[in-house]
């Protein structure tokens, strides 16, 4: 993996990152002091709740899509929802017969109905710029 | 706002990058975010693509693989620029073959990883916000120590192969010169701007919120017709403000601040008068094109004629207009169907044929409070063009019916009288959301309202007159975010 941090006011020039340890997350937990509020290494109890936390992360990451929200639940009142393709946006295009492309923003269902036949898309969007061939 | 457009020290910090390494918040001012993208490609493809390129439009790289990355970068430094936060807003991207077929594709997407709610200095309780706002407004780095706040994939095989729109290919230069191909770095900022927290968690189709907590979102979302905001409303009320069309509007004091600097005050129009306009005579609200001069800035008005089709099934105005077509709309406002080549086509036939204008007769009934605008694109195209409804298009056809050859008794005057208000916000002032009906997934709620003009970055639709700003006065995107927490 190339690792590449950018600065809004950097410096100038292109370059390609150096590798990074894919999963550095796993070596490092930090928690913060619900009487200090400064970061600091968890402790026994913490360090529990970390583990069973990360232990449904693995087990989000091996499921499918559910209506159910996961949620993962830190030691500090933090509740984590994980994010699903339902949230996810897609840009999408379509081509018409005149060489006219129209660019659209879809959810991932609607987006994956877009491409196998955007001539049907004014089905679901019948009111969007895209829908309208010929523009 | 393309870059030669842009304030100087935007293009440097455009310009700029790179700090090697994972040393995560030495980069962060008070003045900028910090955004670290990591590069998921293997070797040799996507951002790796080692496929020879010459530098465009401004992108240095010389390998396919290092223009994707300098353009990925481009917009995510934009980003950075304009938000602020102590903590780095780390994206996982990378490009790889998606959805394609000879005439569609998927261009790619992003998306926040995670939403955050009960944090520390969290502005709401039990209120979702999206991960990379939630890390700014805590302070620190929640959840997973290093995890991405945003995941990004786009198609490395666009115009690449003859299965997905072949020769239409991501236009990866940072001038917005992008002729017929897609101009990246919009895009780029658009999908950016969703994982970064532009949309709510809230199912707008069912109302249902996620796992029964509103997004910050649902806070500035409201209901005109109601009177209520999004987080106030029960399910059913949600499900119906997600349609009502004018009536969602975004509250927040960011943007309506800014919709006076953004948007045009007047709602598109066109005002029929004359001996024989008849049943058309008074004001109707028209579309605007990407293309063309805008409305209001010079006053139009002229003498109204329709063009006939010169070969059946050529389509109205898709031919070099004919001797009897060029002396029916010479000096006049040249009346045209919608069908068969692009509005840009016709509307610059008949410039050419010396029209002051084009109205566009729309061919397909819509359920909105105003016409839909005009994509395309032309820049040889020096008059304006607007869409009428299809039913004013029916009348406006009836009253031409009993003109001559070279009048017809409608006059047409062109401008910003359809209605007493900035155009893509409500009477109030409040920038108008997108909410069609029926429900678009996706896409309703979570965008700017496409009837915007100027157009908005954050439109549902991505025009092709979008340039790379973020701020007034050429775009709301960053007021709106502000509004959120940023």
């Amino acid at each position: 993996m190339n690792h590449t941090t950018l600065g809004a006011c950097a410096a100038l020039a292109l370059a390609l990152a150096s590798p990074m340890a894919a999963n550095a997350a796993e070596a490092m937990r930090v928690v913060r002091d619900p009487v200090t509020g400064e970061l600091r290494a968890p402790n026994a109890a913490e360090m529990a709740a970390f583990q069973k936390a990360e232990a449904q992360l693995r087990a989000a990451k091996g499921k499918p899509a559910v209506s159910a929200p996961v949620e993962v639940r830190y030691p500090d009142g933090t509740v984590e929802t994980k994010l699903d393709d339902d949230t996810v946006m897609y840009s999408v295009v379509s081509a018409a017969a005149d060489g006219t492309l129209t660019m659209d923003c879809l959810p991932a269902k609607e987006a994956a109905k877009f491409v196998k036949s955007p001539s049907k898309k004014s089905s679901t969007k019948p009111a969007g710029k895209a829908d309208h061939a010929h523009q | 706002m393309h870059i030669n457009d842009m304030p100087r020290h935007l293009k440097a910090g455009a310009a700029g990058l790179v700090v090697l390494g994972a040393s995560f918040g030495l980069m962060a001012s008070a003045q900028s975010a910090t955004i670290v993208v990591n590069n998921l490609n293997a070797a040799g493809v996507g951002f790796n693509d080692t496929t020879p390129a010459a530098p465009v439009g401004g992108n240095p790289g010389t390998t396919l693989g290092e223009q994707r990355l300098f353009a990925f970068t481009y917009a995510a430094n934009l980003w950075g620029a304009a938000l602020t936060s102590s903590q780095p807003i780390v994206i996982n991207a990378q490009m790889t073959p998606l959805a394609c077929t000879a005439t569609s594709a998927t261009l790619g997407s992003a998306g926040a990883t995670s939403a955050f709610r009960n944090f520390a200095n969290a502005p709401y309780p039990n209120t979702l916000y999206s991960y990379a706002l939630a890390n700014k407004l805590a302070g620190a780095y929640l959840g997973t120590l290093n995890a991405a706040q945003i995941s990004a994939n786009f198609n490395s095989n666009l115009g690449l192969n003859a299965n997905c729109l072949p020769g239409r290919t991501f236009y990866l230069g940072l001038d917005g010169q992008h002729g017929t191909n897609i101009d990246f770095v919009p895009v780029l900022l658009h999908e950016m701007g969703h994982g970064l927290g532009f949309q709510t968690f809230t199912n707008g189709s069912s109302g249902a919120q996620n796992g029964g907590f509103p997004s910050i979102w649902d806070r500035f979302l409201y209901g005109s017709a109601s009177g209520k905001l999004w987080f106030e409303m029960t399910n059913a009320e949600r499900a119906a403000s997600a349609i009502s069309l004018d009536k969602l509007v975004w509250a927040g004091p960011a943007v309506t601040a800014a919709v006076p600097t953004v948007l045009s005050f007047g709602l598109a129009s066109v005002t029929f008068s004359g001996p024989a306009a008849g049943e058309m005579a008074g004001t109707v609200r028209v579309g605007e094109a990407d293309f063309g001069p805008a409305l209001g800035s010079a006053p139009i008005y002229g003498e109204v004629m329709p063009v006939s089709e010169q070969t059946a099934g050529a389509g109205e105005g898709c031919e070099a207009l004919s001797a009897t077509n060029t002396r029916a709309v010479n000096g006049k406002v040249a009346f045209i169907t919608l069908g068969v080549c692009t509005v840009a086509i016709k509307t610059k036939n008949a410039q050419n044929a010396g029209a002051i204008a084009v109205l566009i007769g729309d061919t397909v009934a819509e359920n909105a409070v105003q016409p839909i605008p005009i994509g395309g694109w032309d820049k040889t195209v020096t008059i304006p063009v607007v869409r009428m409804f299809l039913t004013d298009a029916a009348k406006l056809r009836t009253s031409l019916s009993r003109r001559s050859r070279t009048a017809s008794g409608v006059f047409a005057s062109l401008g910003r009288a359809g209605g007493a208000q900035y155009a893509g916000a409500d009477p109030l002032g409040r920038a108008q959301m997108y909410a069609p009906n029926p429900f678009i997934s996706g896409s309703s709620v979570s965008h700017f309202d496409r009837t915007m003009f100027r157009n908005q970055l954050m439109e549902p639709n991505i025009s092709n007159d979008l340039g790379v700003s973020l701020i007034p006065p050429q775009d709301m995107t960053l007021r709106l975010l502000q509004d959120t927490g940023w």
